[in-house]
């Protein structure tokens, strides 16, 4: 993902390294080649959503403090709290403590003078050299080992994954994973949208780990499918565990990113984007020619990829870019995924209207909803008959009612 | 969803304007409700930082709370405003509490109505009385909240989407701001243009704020409070600094709601709404006998066997509210003659006397109606007469224009006949009816999934069914116990 450089699609465009949430999340919307390319190229989606709507995307910063205080309450005292949890909800021995970080830091402390992706190779290699031990001569090894940097094999190339505040804890037999999180469990209950991304950031981590498990010659399953979570309780940061586990997940992922592999997407993002080929650098400010110029040639190089908009689309970076997109072309997208699927094979918002009022389908997928649109007009005409029974009212088939078609049955609003 | 909610989204996205989805207002309006909303700390549901209340839209009532973690302040913060509400609950002559959104619900009735019910009112940091007190009213109201049909809680999301379907996504129609345009766009403006203004540059209505508004307002507010620690004066100020940007930031979504309010206030009342208030203020009445009696006691784990019956009554409840709104509503039967089998039109013709074998002679009355729509409906299906509740039909013969449908109850005796339609009425048969009488039934047969183990059952912990309910309102119950026990969602060791 990071490695392609500029010279690829990515161009001059500002990089971010992939987390196992951004990739879960991309792997969820399999119908999206825009996001598949703009991930596989390691490009920062949130830049990119900057530059085309101006929109900042930002987190409060009482949110980043609360996840970095609960973040260093677990971590501190030497992961106490950690392994006093992966005792009780793993059943982990752990006769004998022996952590360490790969973080970016521990890195930059004992080589300074490196790159972005310098480090983050550096840092691959120490979590596979780790993991190595942990698998091969656990008596001796780390065993508590904090904020790896792991492989992951996508698409028919080699990406590094971030695993945010990810630990791996070993025993003889098993690697399992401790993900730490700020949403609290409040009366035993956990928010459920929450720990299901959760839940398939962890599985692509498990995903990455057993692939790098298999290239050691390890039997995959030595990385369990059972991770503990780890969140704040009640409306205090005292640590609670969870045991999750996440073969469902591990299962579904895999199957995508497999399919992800036969498609071999790296050779057709190459071929959509054709001629055109990099994304500009980010401009500094908003509201000036180099913004204007830089955001026209983003989207001539991101339009080629095809897009479907969803619901869940909202949760992605490019989401206001995209739904632009999809208003500029009236297509019925906007309308939502519910109205979308209703009206699969009707391009356009401006059709579905033509058709509802009974022009001729062009396919036999738009008759099948021509009629039924048609019956939707003809039953709105009759309440609308109904209501107003004078036949003076407005029609909200002829789109001049709209609202207001209210007002002039139920009097004045105030 | 139905080809309804795509054609009417497509009329809204092409006109520019929501258009309206039921032609009939399906919720009570109070002429004296309570309108609230608020913040809270991201991330920090337990920690509100500024809520603005009141019962009109020019005298609201405001707090805040510069040092959200700090229990004191948060406690002098919330006692005003627990004061007032339990005021109303205890005296409103038609209490409606509404709000902006489901997630405001959510926390402020669920979340805060959770943490502030079993306060400790003694001890070394006793919490106000009217805080605690307040705590049980929330808990009813998120109870009343849940039930389908009824108007105690209302948010104006849920009204607003209930009435009109907007040209965006029903997600996006979660941001009142946006909602709104759509449906009052601003002057020369379409409703995707107003959608899209007031998504760039209205503040939220809560529970989460702007994060750029965290940054620039709360943060700073915040840091002057700290540094002004022991100064009165100084402390004033950067409370009041906090209130100004506070009222800034809730301003509009408190003028949303009015506005709300005043475009519901604008659509005829459906018939079945009063009969259904009458079910809400019963309830209230029992909740304020209890209240006054000092026992607003709600279980922290529900117990298994109540959670189901509330289940059973919830699931009756939303199937005859559908039903009832149906029948209230043109615009709604629309929508089902479009999807389900139904009949709609003129009736042409009267044969008051037809008979039928099967294999006995019936006197059953047939109609010939000239059809608005053609219908779905085959032989087999019962439908109810829309306008006269007592008649069953069923479809003989249909082509696209006519059909002919023969009256199997309800008018088949000349006691009956003047049920009998006559030429020229409309009429409308549909697959749905109301029962007329309410509140039937008790708790019926406890579902599998929600029966304990018994006694003499062998139980892991020996717990099950002791201590959650109650008491001090802290202890997380982890551990296995948590089980199917619960309505809510759960998520302890699922993989799905």
């Amino acid at each position: 993902m990071s490695t392609t450089g500029a010279g690829g699609l990515r161009g001059d465009f500002p990089a971010a390294t992939p987390t196992t949430r951004r990739i879960a999340e991309s792997l969820s919307l399999p119908a999206c080649e825009r996001r598949r390319v703009l991930d596989s190229e390691g490009i920062d989606l949130r830049k990119l959503s900057r530059l085309l709507t101006k929109d900042k995307g930002q987190q409060s910063p009482f949110l980043i403090r609360r996840t970095q205080q609960f973040e260093r309450r677990v971590l501190s005292n030497g992961m106490s709290d950690i392994i006093d949890l992966a005792r009780r909800e793993l059943g982990l021995l752990m006769h004998e403590v022996k952590q360490t970080v790969v973080d970016v830091a521990s890195i930059s402390d004992s080589a300074p003078g490196l790159n972005q992706a310098q480090v983050d190779r550096q840092r691959a290699d120490r979590t596979a050299s780790y993991l190595r031990d942990m698998l091969i001569q656990p008596s001796a090894a780390v065993n508590l080992l904090q904020k790896p940097l792991t492989r992951l094999r996508l698409g028919g190339r080699e990406v590094l994954v971030e695993q945010d505040l990810m630990v791996c804890a070993a025993t003889n037999e098993t690697v399992h994973l401790v993900d730490i999180e700020s949403f609290s469990e409040i009366d035993g209950f956990l928010d459920p949208e929450q720990v299901g991304k959760t839940m398939a950031a962890c599985a692509v981590a498990v995903i990455s780990l057993r692939q790098m498990a298999v290239a050691m010659g390890a039997e995959p399953a030595r990385i369990s499918d059972r991770m503990l979570l780890v969140t704040p309780s009640q409306t205090g940061f005292t640590p609670v565990g969870r045991l999750l586990n996440l073969s469902h997940h591990i299962a579904r992922l895999e199957v995508l990113i497999e399919n992800l592999d036969r498609v071999g997407h790296v050779d057709e993002a190459d071929r959509a984007v054709g001629p055109v080929s990099g994304l500009p650098a980010m401009p500094e400010t908003p509201e000036t020619d180099a913004w204007e110029a830089a955001e026209r040639r983003a989207w001539e190089v991101i339009s080629p990829l095809a897009t479907h908009l969803t619901e869940a689309c909202m949760s992605c970076p490019m989401f206001r870019a995209c739904r632009r997109e999809a208003q500029t072309t009236q297509s019925v997208t906007v309308l939502g995924t519910a109205a979308a699927q209703e009206a699969a094979g009707v391009a356009s918002v401006t059709r579905s209207i033509e058709l509802a009022a009974g022009a001729d389908p062009a396919s036999p997928a738009e008759a099948g909803v021509a009629a039924s649109l048609v019956r939707a007009r003809m039953a709105t005409e009759a309440a609308m008959r109904a209501l107003v029974p004078a036949g003076g009212g407005a029609d909200i088939a002829d789109g001049t009612g709209g609202a207001e078609a209210l007002d002039d049955e139920g009097g004045a609003v105030s | 969803m139905s080809t309804m909610h795509l054609y009417q989204g497509a009329v809204a996205s092409a006109s520019g304007l929501a258009v309206p989805r039921a032609s009939r207002r399906h919720v009570h309006l109070s002429d004296d409700p309570m309108v609230i909303l608020g913040y809270h700390l991201a991330g920090e549901p337990a920690a509100p930082v500024a809520m603005m209340w009141g019962r009109s839209v020019t005298t609201p009532r405001l707090f805040v709370v510069p040092e959200p973690r700090e229990r004191a302040i948060r406690f002098e913060a919330l006692s005003a405003f627990a004061t007032d509400l339990v005021d109303y609950m205890t005296t409103a002559r038609d209490p409606q509490i509404v709000l902006a959104n489901a997630a405001s619900a959510s926390w402020l009735l669920k979340f805060v109505g959770r943490f502030t019910r079993y306060l400790r009112i003694d001890g070394p940091t006793p919490a106000p009385m009217s805080i605690r007190t307040a705590g049980g009213h929330l808990t009813f109201l998120h109870q009343e909240y849940e039930t389908p049909g009824s108007s105690t809680v209302l948010t104006a999301v849920d009204a607003l989407t209930m009435h009109f379907r907007t040209g965006q996504m029903p997600s996006e129609d979660q941001n009142l701001a946006a909602l709104l345009g759509w449906v009052r766009p601003g002057p020369g403006m379409t409703g995707l243009d107003s959608a899209m203004l007031a998504e760039r540059t209205d503040p939220p209505s809560g529970p989460l704020s702007d994060p750029e508004w965290d940054r620039r307002v709360l943060e700073s507010a915040g840091e002057l409070w700290r540094d002004a620690a022991g100064d009165g004066d100084l402390q004033r100020r950067a409370r009041r600094r906090l209130e100004d940007g506070a009222r800034d930031a809730l301003d509009p979504g408190w003028n949303q709601v009015w506005t709300t309010l005043g475009i519901m206030s604008g659509i005829p009342e459906a018939s079945r709404v009063a009969a259904r208030r009458i079910d809400d203020m019963r309830r209230m009445r029992d909740h304020r006998d209890r209240a006054a009696a000092g026992q607003m006691f709600f279980r922290i784990q529900p117990e298994a066997a109540s959670s189901a019956w509330v289940l059973q009554r919830h699931e009756r409840a939303a199937e005859q509210l559908r039903a009832e709104m149906v029948l209230d509503d043109p615009l709604l039967m629309a929508a089902v003659l479009t999807d389900e089998p139904a009949v709609s039109g003129t009736v042409i013709a009267v044969e008051p006397d037809h008979f039928e074998r099967n294999p006995r002679r019936h006197r059953r009355p047939l109609l010939r109606i000239r059809l608005d729509l053609p219908t779905y409906a085959t032989e087999s299906v019962d439908l109810h007469g829309v306008e006269t509740l007592e008649l069953v039909v069923q479809v003989r013969t249909t082509t696209d224009e006519i059909a002919e449908v023969v009256i199997i109850k309800g008018a088949n005796n000349r006691d009956s006949d003047h049920r009998i339609p006559s030429v020229g009425a409309h009429v409308v048969f549909s697959p749905y009816r109301v029962k007329e009488f309410r509140n039937g039934g008790g708790p019926g047969d406890t579902p599998w999934t929600h029966v304990l183990p018994q006694e003499d059952d062998p139980v892991e912990d020996g717990e099950v069914g002791t201590g959650a309910a109650g008491g001090s309102g802290g202890a997380a119950s982890a551990g296995p116990s948590v089980g199917s026990s619960d309505v809510g969602p759960n998520v302890s060791g699922a993989a799905s």
